[in-house]
């Protein structure tokens, strides 16, 4: 079995394929790399892109079996399949094919596999280049920071050699080597989100509106490009799933993660809260950079996980109906891990109790937010005679984004007989202004 | 004739499930084919459903000398089969008290050297056996067959170091060659294997790659070759382009030696 007859056997029809090749003077894999792909195409009748792949596997095979056993340089041999075909056809050529996923455990039909790739309308023929060994990993010819689907490029088409309808290019030509850092960190961050269950819950409750692979293409689309801290992508796979559009509108809104680390942020319509919730989230923003790190960020954030914030009394009881969404199971849920106050409720890390109780995480910022009126309600003071910018000001604040307003608050329109606000800290332990008191966090 | 012995010393790597589909491509091809079934376990024998039949088995030939005309039976798929059974078992314990144990075989083939175009011997794992001894020097070709397996690598290679050795004791070269099986080129670590394994053999290796398959299970069970059960199945056609290269390999050892009697040996690499 020579290289050519390997070839065949990895990525065409095995022997049948083979002998053709022969038949028309190919010896060998450099033979293979040096005809054009619109010949190649209609002489082993297939589409251009899988003959373009053929000679595409064909360049790293050669590359990695030369790393193998370094041969003598070759002259190429000359090829000839019994015709030819103008280069105009072959240029104009767009071939794009869909990618099947890595099939380690689902069985495929027995047809080559087919990957997306780049293909320009001027492209430029097809030169032999080796791959720098640094960058080539066993992924470098396959898309995996591409989220779109093309359709499949039918066989007639090529044989009647007719242009083709253009299809849309994935961002990136397939043959352009993965930076192994940058998949390094994305595995390594996807590991930790997937190990801390951040992904999992919100997305089983979307099932019902994405497919698996929709909600794959979702966390691929997150999770590229960036090496993100791993609360702000599970926020983000959490969002994602959420959303109602099916394609992910990306935009960068506010710096979720760390100011060195922008990530780009779904759009939503409760972005306010977002951002309120991720100020006054309980737990760090730890950087993985290495599958080496995943490890010790889980156990730092078990030893440190902040407890969620209990109930108090005098403070505001939920009940059902009480704020839009809170039912019954939903109410036996957020008194599972101690919550059964409004106030409780709009304290609690929004990220680490949607996780907790397994509900949406917007849903959960939707109930902070009635609960945040709610318990306005119930301590409703008169107004101090402040300026009606700082009226709207303290009214647009949430409670949590700071106990120091609220401590300007307190101490500014409180008498002395009036509690102190405790200061509030990383667990989010607050104490409520007493209820008809003069002086109230919202005054 | 030309005589293929399939070996290796790991079990489970497709070596009987190689033989017997091979003799039905040889034999769809119009060759007369014969299969001998040197392995205790027999699978090859039962492969073809002819398990549990009485009579002369190949055991009674090496044991007692028993003639291998009495012990040929007809297969499915035009295969003439040499049965074995467990009392092979006893050929390796006596063998040890007699001359010449290693060459029995190869009398008794010689005797329907006529006959057939092919006899291929399925071996059991085990390649320093006397049984795989017999068929070592009675076959023209061995054929080491390596599965697409994490450790199927290094047995093939244990196994290609110890036919050597045994052709060095015997002062002859042995003709190897490998047959890569069990391949699901949808698997990167197959694919992986499969490069390494081509990377070390290069030249030794066939072209042809024996997919896996459900159907040459099927077959086996049913105890037919797979080209009778489905000859438009993918494993029927990997078993007719090993057919096709067996036929080839054969014809190439045969033209030189057409003067002579005793076909070539080719030095192994």
């Amino acid at each position: 079995m020579d290289a050519l007859a390997l070839l065949c056997t990895l990525h065409a029809d095995g022997p049948s394929t083979l002998h053709e090749l022969r038949a028309a003077g190919c010896q060998n894999l450099l033979d293979l790399t040096q005809c054009t792909s619109a010949e190649l195409a209609q002489y082993l009748e297939l589409s251009i892109a899988s003959a373009e792949r053929l000679q595409r596997e064909a360049e790293l095979l050669d590359a990695r079996l030369d790393r193998l056993e370094p041969e003598e340089p070759r002259a190429p041999s000359k090829v000839d399949f019994g015709f030819r075909i103008s280069k105009d056809c072959s240029a104009e050529d767009p071939a794009t094919v869909e990618e099947t996923a890595e099939a380690d455990l689902d069985p495929v039909p027995e047809e080559p596999e087919q990957v997306q790739e780049e293909q320009s309308p001027t492209a430029a023929p097809r030169t032999v280049r080796p791959l720098p060994p640094s960058m080539v990993s066993s992924r470098s010819h396959r898309a995996w920071f591409s989220a779109t689907r093309v359709r499949k490029k039918s066989l007639s088409s090529a044989r009647d050699h007719t242009p083709t309808e253009k299809l849309v290019p994935p961002a990136k030509a397939t043959t352009e080597a993965v930076p192994i850092e940058w998949k390094a960190a994305r595995d390594a961050i996807e590991k930790l989100a997937l190990a801390r269950g951040e992904l999992g819950v919100p997305l089983k409750l979307a099932a019902e509106r994405k497919d698996d692979v929709q909600k794959s293409a979702d966390q691929k689309v997150l999770l590229k490009e960036l090496v993100a801290p791993v609360e702000a992508v599970a926020e983000l796979a959490i969002l994602s799933a959420e959303s109602a559009a099916e394609t992910i509108r990306m935009e960068p809104v506010a710096v979720l993660g760390s100011a060195d680390r922008p990530v780009q942020r779904v759009l939503t319509p409760h972005r306010e809260l977002l951002d309120a919730a991720a100020r006054r989230s309980a737990l760090p923003k730890p950087f993985v950079h290495s599958e080496a790190s995943v490890e010790s960020v889980l156990s730092a954030e078990q030893s440190a996980s902040a407890p969620l914030r209990e109930s108090r009394p005098g403070e505001t009881t939920l009940k059902i109906g009480e704020l839009d969404g809170l039912d019954e199971e939903l109410l036996d849920a957020l008194r599972s891990v101690g919550i059964c106050t409004a106030e409780a409720l709009v304290e609690a890390s929004g990220l680490e109790l949607s996780r907790k109780i397994a509900i949406p995480f917007t849903r959960l910022l939707e109930l902070q937010l009635g609960a945040q009126h709610l318990f306005r309600r119930h301590t409703l003071v008169p107004r101090s005679p402040a300026t009606k910018s700082s009226r709207v000001a303290r009214a647009l604040e949430l409670p949590t984004t700071g106990t120091s307003r609220m401590r300007r608050h307190t101490d500014s329109n409180s008498p002395a007989s009036a509690p102190k606000v405790a200061d509030k800290n990383l667990s989010g332990s607050f104490e409520p202004h007493p209820k008809g008191s003069v002086g109230g966090p919202f005054a | 004739m030309h005589i293929l012995a399939f070996a290796n010393q790991k079990g489970g790597c497709g070596k009987t499930t190689s033989a017997v589909n091979l003799a039905g491509a040889l034999a769809a091809r119009g060759s007369r084919t014969l299969l001998a079934d040197l392995d205790p376990q027999a699978h090859a024998t039962m492969a073809l459903s002819c398990a549990g039949e009485h009579g002369t088995s190949l055991a009674d030939v090496l044991l007692s000398g028993a003639s291998i005309e009495r012990a040929i039976r007809s297969a499915p798929g035009g295969i003439d089969l040499l049965p074995g059974t467990d009392a092979l078992t006893e050929f390796e314990e006596v063998s040890a008290r007699r001359m010449h144990s290693e060459s029995c075989l190869s009398a008794a083939l010689k005797r329907v050297e006529r006959a057939y175009d092919f006899v291929i011997l399925d071996c059991p794992p085990r390649v320093d056996g006397i049984l795989c001894a017999n068929a070592l020097s009675a076959c023209d070709t061995v054929i080491l067959v390596v599965e697409s397996g994490a450790f199927a690598l290094q047995g093939a290679l244990k196994a290609q170091r110890m036919i050597e050795a045994a052709g060095v004791d015997r002062e002859r070269a042995f003709d190897i060659r490998v047959l890569a099986t069990m391949f699901d080129r949808r698997l990167r670590i197959a694919r992986d294997l499969l490069i390494g394994t081509q990377a070390r053999f290069g030249a030794l290796m066939f072209d042809a790659v024996i997919h896996t398959s459900v159907r040459l299970r099927e077959a086996a069970a049913y105890g037919v070759p797979v080209q009778i059960l489905d000859p438009k199945t993918r494993a029927a056609r990997d078993f007719d382009n090993l057919a096709s290269e067996v036929i080839a390999h054969a014809a190439r050892k045969l033209e030189p030696a057409a003067p002579s009697s005793t076909p070539a040996s080719v030095p192994s690499t």
